[in-house]
């Protein structure tokens, strides 16, 4: 089958749709900024484009296109640490929803705040491999590619980052 | 995992598996071994709380159940496509005079973190994008049911 260029560009754009909210759920937990996850999303998918060319299909594009917006990501976070611009966004995107109490939505809307704000204070490397291990289902060795290390190293990062999250969410777990 | 079946008597000769709780709560464990875990689990109670407690971790976690894009992605995608070099990395700078003392210092850390977005400016074209598709779970079935084979106008 030949493909046009427009077809190709049909095809990109396919695959934009189709990956936009992966990226951008691991970009905004990253970054704790959804307009920073926004515009290093479509930046993700212009290093795809760029890098496309380069890709070999070894069924490993997850943690390709992860591995891109990882060090997107985290070249962010270096720069930000560096002018001190660290934001924490209230979670307001949600719709409410119409079947749940307030009090309901308060406590959940509490909880999912208390455990945006432990992700934040994790290490960057940490809150990365949580991120893609728990939130984006990515294996342990999906989570080494994209990290560019290896299993071990993924798995001692990923028992650190738990003993922190533990640690900081003790109260909600004596809440349960 | 069910309280009632754990039994404190139990003999610890086959040692406890409180390091393998995450990897097999995770499926990263074989199924053979997956087992062998819970079933010391159900009947050791020092492994079994721990399991519970990893348990209980991930399901505080769950509670985040994270945001949608504030508007599609692709448009802006495709406009910058179009343009030469420029762009790629608009200069990061909103912060004004704060930033300026400190950016002396870190001009280096700065430039490299742009650098690092510039530099990857590899040019590419739309045939190349095809050896993504079959990896990337976008098959040319979909892109025919789309539509969008024929320019990506279908919205
Ligand atoms: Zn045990």
């Amino acid at each position: 089958m030949e493909r046009t260029a427009r077809g190709d560009e049909g095809a990109f754009r396919l695959l934009v749709e189709r990956w936009e909210r992966p990226v951008f759920g691991f970009l905004e937990r990253m970054l704790s900024s959804r307009e920073e996850a926004q515009d290093m999303s479509q930046e993700t998918f212009l290093r795809v484009f760029a890098e496309a060319g380069r890709y070999r299909p070894d069924g490993r594009f997850r943690s390709w296109l992860f591995r891109i917006a990882g060090n997107l990501a985290r070249s962010r976070l270096r720069r930000d640490r560096v002018v001190r611009w660290i934001r924490l966004e209230p979670l307001l995107h949600d719709p409410p929803d119409p079947g749940a109490r307030a009090d309901d939505l308060l406590e959940r809307d509490e909880k999912r705040r208390a455990v945006r704000t432990a992700l934040a204070r994790l290490p960057d490397r940490q809150r990365q491999a949580v991120v893609l291990q728990r939130y984006q289902g990515l294996s342990y060795r999906e989570v080494a590619a994209a990290m560019d290390t290896t299993v071990p190293a993924v798995e001692s990062l990923l028992q650190r980052a738990m003993a922190l999250l533990k640690k900081e969410l003790a109260g909600e777990r004596k809440e349960q | 995992m069910n309280e009632s079946t754990v039994d404190d008597s139990m003999e610890l000769s086959e040692g406890h598996v409180t390091d393998k709780i995450r990897a097999c709560l995770d499926g990263e464990l074989a199924p053979d071994e997956a087992a062998r875990v819970r079933a010391h689990c159900a009947r050791c109670r020092a492994c079994h709380r721990a399991w519970t407690e990893i348990e209980n971790l991930y399901r505080i976690l769950e509670s985040d159940t994270g945001a949608e894009p504030l508007r599609p992605v692709w448009p802006g995608v495709r406009e910058r496509i179009g343009e030469p070099r420029r762009g790629l990395a608009r200069f990061p700078f909103a912060v004004g005079a704060s930033a300026a003392a400190a950016a002396g210092l870190l001009l280096g850390l700065l430039l490299g973190s742009v650098g690092e977005t510039l530099g990857s400016r590899a040019e590419s074209s739309w045939s190349e994008v095809g050896t993504l598709l079959t990896d990337s779970g976008t098959s040319l079935d979909d892109l025919y049911l789309s539509g969008l084979a024929n320019g990506g106008e279908s919205q």
